[in-house]
């Protein structure tokens, strides 16, 4: 291992979200999430599952979260050593249908997505990307 | 002199320790002795493969320590469809898998690290709790578990008897108990227990799982570990 996840990781790498910023109310969401490598050496994460774990975040207007992802109590907490070459990106990608965690139709309105990647330690978190839902 | 902590190489082996096997990370649950070959038990899915008898081969606490094998996995029993088992699913009553030690490798059967305090973080060894029995868990009872990531944390049971659908997947583990404390990411195959009197303590089971902020675990209990691992001497 070139180097193994420490506290400096958040500097090291970058999880970004690529999901259109307009939406028609009821139409699937794609998420693309790109973790990145930002350095020039490889680097070992410690991140959590089996498979790459990733969780998706979405809040309303007033902050108040809407969905999430790994809402599920009965997430298995292996911890598995990921590594990443040097400039390396993995890409993931979920399909949001725009349901909410109560099982309802999100609303038209003004929403942010976040994503998070579980360590061992804090998340690895993306920057949160707006998204306006239109009617239908 | 630096105090030991639980991602450390550890002589005699305890429950609670961090174990390594191929990319992954996940912690030891308890010593047992089963037909007379000194094992440890982990979760099925922290094996190559899981629901099978597989071989996986464990470090303690990494490979690239020197002397580090410890042990290769011999039991971990298949998933099974139909009966109490959800359609389409695939169940077990427990996320346990046995491990038999390696020759020359000292553990010590009964025995869970404990750190510094309960929820307080710390990963560094000052003693050991010291397994008096088996037992059974009730709602609102305080259970407590020791794992490679969180350490010593302990919280109220809030749930028991679920069955459980595991996130990711279409295994369904039944009859699982839920507790409300720190848990993180390979804290798999931590020891739960309760205290008793002193350093005491009754095993309850072997966590697997947890809620992804954190604050709450699940495990599966201790009589359908050995109900689908066979009997075991945990202490």
């Amino acid at each position: 291992m070139a180097q193994s996840q420490s506290d400096g990781v958040q500097d090291s790498v970058s999880l970004a979200i690529d999901a259109p910023s307009l939406v028609r109310s009821g139409r699937v969401i794609p998420i693309a999430l790109r973790l990145r490598n930002r350095t020039a050496q490889p680097l070992t994460l410690q991140l959590m599952g089996r498979t790459m774990t990733f969780d998706v975040v979405v809040r309303d207007q007033s902050g108040r979260e809407v969905f999430r992802l790994l809402k599920d109590p009965a997430t298995a907490v292996i911890l598995r050593l990921e590594r990443l070459n040097a400039s390396e990106v993995r890409e993931m990608l979920y399909r949001w249908d725009q349901h909410t965690d109560d099982g309802r139709q999100t609303r038209p309105g003004e929403y942010t997505i976040e994503a998070l990647l579980p360590t061992d330690a804090e998340p690895i978190r993306s920057s949160a990307v707006p998204l306006r839902i239109l009617p239908r | 002199v630096t105090a030991a902590t639980l991602r450390d190489a550890v002589r005699p082996t305890v429950g609670g320790l961090q174990i390594h096997f191929r990319n992954f990370l996940c912690t030891l649950g308890f010593n047992a002795v089963r037909s007379g070959q000194a094992s440890f038990i982990t979760n099925s899915h922290c094996t190559n493969r899981q629901g099978r008898r597989d071989g996986t081969q464990y470090y303690q606490p990494l490979s690239s320590v020197p002397n580090s094998f410890i042990g290769t996995e011999v039991d971990d029993p298949g998933y099974f469809r139909n009966g109490p088992c959800p359609k389409g699913a695939r169940c077990r009553y427990s996320d346990a898998a046995r491990v038999v030690y390696a020759s020359g490798v000292n553990s010590d059967v009964g025995e869970i690290a404990q750190t510094t305090g309960e929820n307080n973080a710390s990963l560094t060894i000052a003693g050991t709790f010291n397994i008096s029995g088996e037992g059974t868990a009730l709602v609102g009872q305080t259970a407590n578990k020791v794992g490679r990531t969180t350490g010593w944390t302990a919280g109220a049971i809030t749930n028991t008897c679920v069955n459980t659908g595991v996130s990711g997947s279409n295994n369904v583990l039944l009859c699982q108990t839920f507790v409300g404390a720190g848990v993180g990411a390979g804290d798999s195959g931590s020891p739960v227990f309760r205290i008793g009197s002193r350093n005491s303590v009754t095993l309850l089971g072997i966590l697997w799982g947890g809620s992804s902020d954190g604050s709450l675990f699940v495990y599966s209990p201790i009589s359908q570990v050995e109900q689908e691992l066979g009997a075991l001497t945990t202490f």
